[in-house]
């Protein structure tokens, strides 16, 4: 392996323990994947920030870097938190796992993180520009930024993640290289020249992940223009079902201009073909009930990954002058400059009074949801309906915005 | 009894029963770290243990946070054996390496065989890992 000088100093612990220590795995994970190099990046993205999903181990992890006076090296985001910082009270997180995640967000703030808490830091001032290495560990984002910017990340991931953001250093594999950026399955599009639903692009996202495996395909034959947050919703279902970290969409991946463009100097090793069928199955493999028709819904929850602006407005809209059910919860998730915008522009509100419960900074997957006890949840991302059964311990529907709503104001499916 | 020739991802030898899926595996939400149960209710491996197994699937998936639930299950005491991938990821491999670098537990883990683990190797097998020669020996 060849490392610059300033690579080596930091090896030879010239820059503090902590920073040695990172160098240190970061330099085993290269040689096990047989890269020759590191490549600089300039930001980094962090997951492990909540004690839900990385438990004691990542605790101790995150404090072991901050106890040996790791700093951050290049601006380092912080995915969501394991409950909200306000209001984690009133959700009925047990004092016992608050206390732990505040360990955690002690030892970011320690290192000089960036408080962003949210999966969605590339709409909060951090979106790198084409070509543009960076060392990012949120599944959604990464495919986000490498199929949508043409910026180039792996799928980092725990505890690697601190470690580049400590160096401003990842393996130079996979993603970083040009080589590995093509095209190897192609994806047609056969559902009679319409344009998608809203709620079929996370479903064609959920389907993809689940059948791309970690091949890159490219999606040919998208009729219309999908807006950033119908983008967002299906590659994080595709980011969740599946390893997926670029997916070209001709017209849209900024290296996929055209078909031949995405491909390269590759010929496609097969052809998934998506149709009616093929949405109607995925969406029905989305549920875990198989009749869900007239279901009591006990949790309604939007905003996996955190509602934009934009759709925070669309969920007025749809529930303006009616009522969410007694007996049934209805929570938003999303980031602090949204809901701080939503308060702005009254619709925290008119959202609090239609019975919309807005939290920030963290999400239905990565908090103690299953405290609640809830039997059946319903949701209109594909990356929750993938993770509620085993992170919230209860039935999941999947369904589109609309749905969701009528469902939360009737009490039941 | 057979030997199939890998790339070794993590160092370090270890031996087990195999318990193999043709499904891809993801730990973040796949496995209960404190038991080493996988409680994704969708995958044909639920409700059985990982723990002390050399755990083979093709490959992993989903979410990123895998590391840190595999250092957990070192933590508890609760990893695989061994792990046999036809192509391990990222995630999976980086969670290797921290296992040995912050609880001094190498998983061994082998991938890139010159054939198919898994059909070549069948749930119940005894099965030793060498990580460090990429040896996988399958006996029954």
């Amino acid at each position: 392996m060849i490392l610059t000088s300033e690579e080596h100093s930091m090896l030879a612990g010239n820059e503090g323990e902590a920073r040695k220590l990172a160098m240190e795995v970061l330099v085993k994970v290269a040689e096990k994947f047989g890269a020759k190099e590191l490549v600089p990046v300039s930001s980094a993205h962090i997951v492990a920030t909540t004690y839900k999903t990385m438990f004691e181990a990542g605790v101790e992890a995150c404090e072991k870097f901050a106890a040996l006076g790791g700093k951050y090296r290049v601006p380092t985001t912080l995915d969501p938190s394991g409950m909200d910082p306000q209001q984690w009270r009133s959700f009925r997180t047990p004092e016992p796992y608050a206390e732990k995640q505040l360990r955690v967000e002690k030892a970011h703030e320690k290192m000089g993180a960036i408080m962003s808490w949210t999966c969605t830091p590339h709409f909060m001032g951090s979106m790198p520009r084409f070509g543009e290495h960076v060392g990012w560990a949120e599944s959604s984002a990464v495919a986000y930024i490498n199929s949508v910017a043409g910026a180039r990340s792996n799928r980092e991931t725990a505890v690697l993640d601190i470690c580049i953001g400590l160096t401003g250093r990842t393996v130079k594999y996979g993603l970083h290289l040009t080589e590995n950026r093509y095209g190897q399955i192609l994806v047609e599009m056969q559902i009679g020249g319409r344009e998608l639903e809203p709620q079929e692009y996370p479903v064609l996202g959920y389907f993809l992940g689940k059948n791309l495996g970690s091949d890159i395909g490219v999606v040919d034959g998208f009729v219309g223009s999908p807006t950033m947050d119908q983008l967002k919703a299906m590659l994080a279902a595709a980011a969740a079902s599946g390893p997926l970290a670029l997916l070209h969409i001709v017209g849209t991946t900024p290296e996929a201009r055209t078909r031949a463009q995405a491909f390269g100097p590759n010929t496609p090793l097969r052809t998934i073909t998506v149709t009616e069928e093929t949405l109607k199955a995925t969406r029905s493999e989305m549920t875990t009930l198989p009749n869900a028709e007239g279901t009591k819904v006990d949790l309604v929850t939007l905003g996996c990954p955190h509602y934009s602006i934009l759709e925070v407005q669309n969920l007025v809209r749809l529930l303006r002058g009616r009522k969410v059910a007694p007996g049934t919860q209805f929570w938003v998730y999303t980031t602090r400059q949204v809901k701080d915008l939503a308060e702005r522009m009254g619709i925290y509100h008119e959202l609090t009074e239609l019975g919309v419960r807005i939290a920030s900074e963290t999400c239905m997957v990565i908090s103690p949801v299953e405290a609640w006890g809830f039997k059946t949840l319903m949701t209109d991302s594909g990356k929750c309906s993938f993770y509620a059964p085993m992170q919230c311990k209860s039935d999941v529907i999947f369904g589109s915005t609309t749905e969701c709503v009528e469902a939360a104001v009737r009490g039941r499916v | 009894m057979k030997t199939l020739k890998g790339k070794g991802v993590t160092d370090g030898k270890s031996a087990g029963l195999a318990l193999v899926t043709t499904q891809m595996f993801g730990f973040f939400g796949g496995v209960d770290p404190s038991t080493g149960t996988v409680i994704d209710p969708r995958h044909e491996l639920y409700g059985q243990n990982i723990k002390g197994k050399v755990f083979v699937f093709p490959e992993g998936r989903g979410s990123t946070v895998g590391a840190a639930v595999i250092l957990e299950l070192v933590r508890c005491g609760n990893a695989p054996a061994a792990i046999v991938n036809r192509k391990t990821e990222g995630i999976l491999a980086a969670g290797g390496i921290l296992a040995d670098k912050f609880y001094n537990v190498p998983i061994p883990i082998v991938d890139d065989l010159n054939c198919d683990p898994i059909t070549e190797i069948k749930t119940g097998d005894w099965v030793v890992v060498d990580a460090s020669s990429g040896s996988v020996i399958v006996g029954k």
